[in-house]
């Protein structure tokens, strides 16, 4: 492969998106091309830059093609879609019953999350399961945000009365959970993003919702005793707007399975994310201020956006490139 | 233009068409189907691909690796059975439609 076709089909291949074996098989399809129309050109009487240069002009720009074919190959089915969706449904069921409080059904839920997000990654990762995958992040995450209001409150303690509140080895302890439980969740980001950074954006579109309505628990002191009567809103009243929060993401996930043009998802996700951040600030009444709420919202479109740095090895796309497939007699 | 946005609207039958006859690979359906034509079409090499993968993905054609005459590793396209019942019922449509507009445009310009 020449140095100018090897750029073509690099620059093409970062915009195509797609799982590294069906990427390395366009682009041996599109160079067979280039060099098919350069040899014809190169019989006419052009010179070999001069026909790989036509035969590219001609092929028409890298981007446009890559944008074609994404388009064609990331559009899923109404059951794929479902799939996806499923999981943001049972979490809206869950609210709008009001059983999220029960440890039985949450076990239940993350148990069966946990079981299609294992199968799924063992099974070449499909993608209606990160949605899945996305809930079961949930987990280190939230027990994370615990971690880390354990040393703060430790570092509070120190500044203010010079001595720890609690025991050291609960501080080590936490410091140590805090590291393993976020390099967990970044190896699992970064080995989703490296596939699409759309996808890990969509794994943990849940994020910032779930954050604000943790936020809103922990700052009211109901985090572990959520009471059925409460001054101003009833817990039916949050858990009937969570539902609907959990309706839109479902709705979002399965639109963003069934379009197949790129910028479409990426508008979709960063119009989603902000918005049930602010629906669920207007519903949840004595929740953050106005100014914490712009700053979650803009928070939540940094988390989306964060798994685009954990974007694709140029290596994986290459490799598969060069190992391809041979023919097979028909 | 208009030809430009016949051919996009045609994409899926002239390719169909070509691929009942035999397989082929890619560049070989643009030669095919200028030469056809006789130059009235040039297909676009870059939305060419696009076009096959999604007939493809609608389970109408199938491909596969093959060797070319030249010795060379090509992705082969084969019409699959459902493509050939969407083609046959393509081409009936497209004759009707012809028919169609031929009457209004006969009778126009008597």
């Amino acid at each position: 492969m020449t140095r100018p076709v090897r750029g073509y089909l690099s620059e093409l291949s970062e915009h195509l998106h797609l799982p590294p074996s069906q990427e390395g098989e366009i682009l041996r399809e599109l160079q067979g091309h280039l060099e098919d129309r350069a040899q014809e050109l190169a019989d006419s009487g052009l010179s070999t830059d001069a026909a790989l240069n036509q035969a590219m002009r001609e092929m028409g720009e890298s981007r446009a093609i890559a944008s074609g074919l994404y388009e064609v190959h990331s559009r899923r089915s109404w059951n794929h879609a479902g799939l996806a969706a499923l999981p943001h449904v049972l979490l809206s069921l869950m609210f709008a019953l009001h059983i999220w409080t029960a440890p039985i059904w949450v076990s239940l839920a993350l148990g069966v999350a946990l079981i299609i997000s294992v199968l799924g990654w063992r099974a070449g990762r499909p993608t209606w399961t990160f949605p899945w995958l996305g809930y079961c992040l949930m987990v280190p995450l939230i027990s994370w945000g615990l971690a880390m209001s354990a040393v703060g409150y430790g570092a509070w303690g120190i500044i203010t009365t010079g001595s720890l509140p609690l025991g050291i080895p609960i501080y080590l302890g936490s410091l140590v959970y805090i590291g393993l439980s976020l390099w967990i969740v970044i190896r699992i980001v970064s080995r989703v993003a490296r596939k699409d950074w759309l996808m890990a954006s969509l794994t943990v579109l849940p994020i910032p919702f779930l954050a604000y309505w943790f936020l809103y628990f922990y700052d009211n002191d109901e985090l572990f005793t959520p009471s059925g009567e409460r001054v101003g809103q009833s817990l039916q009243e949050i858990d009937s707007s969570a539902a609907i929060v959990f309706l839109i993401l479902a709705i979002a996930t399965a639109v963003f399975f069934r379009v197949g043009r790129r910028t479409v998802r990426v508008a979709l996700l960063a119009i989603t994310a902000p918005s049930i951040v602010v629906l669920a600030w207007v519903s949840y009444q004595g929740g953050v201020g106005q100014m914490a709420v712009f700053a979650f919202a803009a928070l939540s479109l940094i988390v989306l956006s964060a798994p685009a740095l954990f974007g694709k090895s140029p290596a994986d796309i290459a490799r598969a490139a060069v190992h391809g497939m041979k023919p097979k007699p028909r | 233009m208009y030809r430009r946005e016949l051919l996009k609207g045609n994409t899926e039958t002239l390719l169909l068409s070509l691929l009942a006859g035999e397989p082929m690979y890619g560049y070989q359906v643009v030669r095919e189907i200028e030469k056809r034509s006789s130059g009235y079409f040039r297909f676009k090499e870059g939305t060419l691909y696009p076009a096959l993968h999604r007939l493809e993905k609608d389970d109408l054609v199938e491909g596969s690796w093959g060797t070319s005459p030249t010795g060379q590793n090509r992705r082969y396209y084969y019409i699959t059975a459902k493509g050939l019942k969407r083609l046959d019922s393509m081409l009936k449509e497209w004759s009707q439609f012809t028919q169609a507009v031929n009457l209004v445009a006969r009778s126009n310009s008597s």
